[in-house]
């Protein structure tokens, strides 16, 4: 055996000793709930209970009182008003924005970093573009101030839909710094894929459901023309922080004129404490993009790490030129959650002489036993898993490409699932049926899955990944949202006799 | 898979869930330097949640995300030996690396403390490609992704974290 070898075999032995610790995650993200991060730390999940009582108890309650007053203002007008037809109410927000298909949106996020320095905010401009159907975003964004200079440092990301453009900024060991370009190539899906992903994790900044369902409506307001509804809804975070969202809605069009967004700085849930985390002053859904605004030409004054012609490609599935490392690998690909909280994996385990699987995955039935690979995910456990809800695994369909077999699975619960705003992620129980130490790279769990509430993200988004998973481009018929969700039914009616 | 510069804005974007990832990316890396420091699994396993919720708390602070890695890695080795210094003094007179680092027959193995001193021992960036590649089950291209390095410059680390492995695990042999 070479000395390299040797090193490899010794550091691979030492990592499979060092074992994992699920309840890691599970603490730090229970104990980080009570915290913020850095500076923001801007919208948290609500508990329902300690918000209601809270609002009861605490000085919050003036404004909720001075909210529902002006609310019933608005109400008994609106009653008097027979023609007022109002279209579009606040908890309509996360529909709209989920609809959207291109949007811009620009405004302020106000720093504590300067504020710690002379007591005033710095006031740090962000605007962001997205063309989700063409997998094309620009994100323009502060990212902290420099400690240095004293000035705000800014990040540019771009995706033109094949290539990803990131910035950043590097310093040097003798103190030199500067600013750099690197790229990433994207496959089509891909592309849309991490579209829809960023765009998603952004939205949050106008609440999630649980957070605006609540709104009242404190007043109106004419912007050009447009009369805008202002609704204001007021959240307490499990851990004390008081939250403030109040948002411009024009009733007729849908249109959102502004959004603001406060927080307490000390858990004293205490007006005065508020201050402002953002003002997001520009929201225009549906849009345009102007030409040129997602080019990914490097800007001047940047140093390059890479060139589009030496970019990795961020494929969703296996590589084909690099193949494995070792005798086996497996891979999740892809993860989806339904509404009824079974789940969807696209998973692979190539082997390095690629032998033809195909003999494995001859006479599968939708709904049946997986396919008897070197290793298979038979079975999911939800993070947190406090509550051991696990997830019994049944055989889709599968589908080829450069060779390599990739088997869609479905996780069906064996009790009530963790709700989605509590999910942190899955563990993979992977059964191995040759020696573990054969295999080279191993996922061990899936922390990033995608949201399915309807049969259109469905087509988009899992059959659209079974398609690129494909050599014909094409997803298998039987795998589509009914039929799933009727099995997904079967397999709780059979369990439940 | 997104980088670790790419995952820290989103969390101090508000994403507070991607923290989870960070967290199981970096869960066995940050446990092993904080084993080699204590010796002992269970203090091991508390210190890296200290860490993980003291890189949360000072994420804004991290000039470089892209260097998220080492600098995470910086403040567990700080809370370690912290730790250390607070334990009543006979507890260091034994280690319990076996509790945590052990062959499958529960025996202590001391190539494996031998070998895990001699990675935390690494420079930064190579520690940092060691740790991703074996304790975090990444693949050489995942490693470049997540650190934004180029598959060259991580191969070549190995490379030289491997034949610095080597030459201290020879000397420590010798001796």
């Amino acid at each position: 055996m070479t000395a390299k070898k040797k090193i490899e075999e010794g550091l691979e032995k030492l990592a499979r000793a060092i074992r994992s610790d699920d309840e890691l995650v599970e603490n730090v993200m229970s104990r980080i709930a009570a915290r913020p991060v850095g500076e923001s730390g801007r919208i948290e999940k609500v508990s329902a209970k300690l918000i209601a009582r809270r609002l009861i108890m605490n000085r919050f309650t003036k404004f909720a009182a001075a909210g529902m007053l002006i609310a019933s203002a608005v109400l008994i007008i609106t009653i008097l008003d027979k023609s007022a037809t109002p279209a579009y109410g606040i908890t309509d927000l996360p529909e709209l924005i989920k609809n959207a298909r291109t949007m811009h949106m620009k405004g302020w996020f106000y720093s504590s970093q300067a504020e710690q320095k002379n007591g005033e905010p710095v006031k740090l401009e962000f605007d962001y573009w997205f063309d989700i159907e063409n997998g094309r975003y620009r994100l323009y964004k502060p990212g902290g101030i420099d400690k240095d200079t004293g000035k705000p440092k800014y990040f540019i990301t771009v995706s033109d839909g094949q290539y990803v453009m990131s910035s950043a900024f590097k310093r040097s060991r003798d103190g030199r710094t500067w600013k750099s370009i690197s790229f990433t190539k994207l496959s089509p899906f891909k592309a849309r894929l991490e579209t829809y992903k960023t765009y998603g994790s952004l939205m949050q900044m106008f609440g999630n459901i649980d957070q605006i369902k609540g709104s009242t409506k404190v007043g109106q307001e004419k912007i050009d023309g447009i009369v805008f509804d202002i609704w204001q809804t007021e959240f307490y975070l499990v851990n004390g922080f008081g939250n403030r969202i109040r948002t411009w809605l024009a009733s007729e069009s849908g249109d959102i004129g502004r959004v603001l967004f406060w927080q307490t700085r000390t858990r004293q849930n205490d007006e005065e404490d508020l201050r402002l985390i953002f003002d997001l002053h520009t929201i225009e859904l549906g849009v345009v993009p102007p030409e040129g605004i997602f080019d990914t030409t490097p800007p001047d004054g940047y140093e390059l790490d890479n060139t589009k012609e030496t970019a990795l490609t961020d494929t969703l599935g296996i590589d084909p030129q690099k193949g494995c490392q070792k005798d086996y690998e497996l891979h999740s690909h892809i993860g989806f959650t339904l509404r009824n909280g079974s789940v969807i994996i696209g998973w692979s385990c190539p082997n390095k002489t690629r032998r033809s699987q195909a003999d494995l995955f001859k006479n599968l039935a939708f709904g049946g036993k997986l396919p008897e690979l070197a290793a298979k995910i038979e079975s999911l456990t939800s993070i947190p898993d406090k509550q051991s809800v696990e997830y019994a695994g049944h055989h889709l369909a599968y589908t080829q490409k450069d060779g390599i077999f990739y088997e869609w699975t479905l996780y069906v619960p064996d009790e009530k699932p963790p709700a989605r705003n509590s999910l942190l992620g899955y563990n993979l129980n992977v059964i191995y049926q040759v020696d573990e130490s054969k295999f080279g790279d191993r996922s061990s769990n899936l922390m990033e899955d995608l949201a399915i509430d309807a049969d259109s993200d469905f087509d988009t988004w899992v059959r659209g990944a079974m398609a690129w998973l494909s050599d014909d481009g094409m997803a298998p018929e039987q795998v589509n949202y009914n039929n799933v969700l009727r099995l997904v039914e079967q397999i709780r009616r059979s369990k439940s006799q | 898979m997104r980088t670790d510069a790419e995952l820290v804005n989103a969390v101090l974007d508000g994403e507070k869930q991607t923290f989870a990832v960070l967290v199981k990316r970096y869960e066995r890396p940050v446990r092993a330097v904080a084993l080699d420091v204590l010796g002992d699994y269970h203090s091991a396993s508390d210190v890296s949640q200290e860490a993980f919720v003291k890189a949360y708390e000072q994420l804004d602070r991290l000039r470089k995300p892209e260097a998220f890695g080492s600098w995470l890695m910086k403040i567990t080795r700080r809370f370690a030996l912290d730790s250390l210094r607070r334990r009543p003094k006979e507890s260091q007179l034994e280690p319990k690396i076996a509790a945590a680092i052990e062959s499958p027959d529960g025996q202590l193995d001391e190539d494996k403390q031998r070998l895990l001193a001699a990675v935390v021992k690494l420079p930064k960036a190579e520690k940092q490609v060691v740790m991703l590649r074996y304790f975090g089950d990444n693949s050489v291209g995942e490693v470049a992704k997540i650190t934004g390095r180029s598959v060259g410059t991580v191969t070549k680390q190995l490379s030289r974290a491997h034949k610095r492995l080597r030459n201290v695990l020879s000397e420590t042999e010798a001796e």
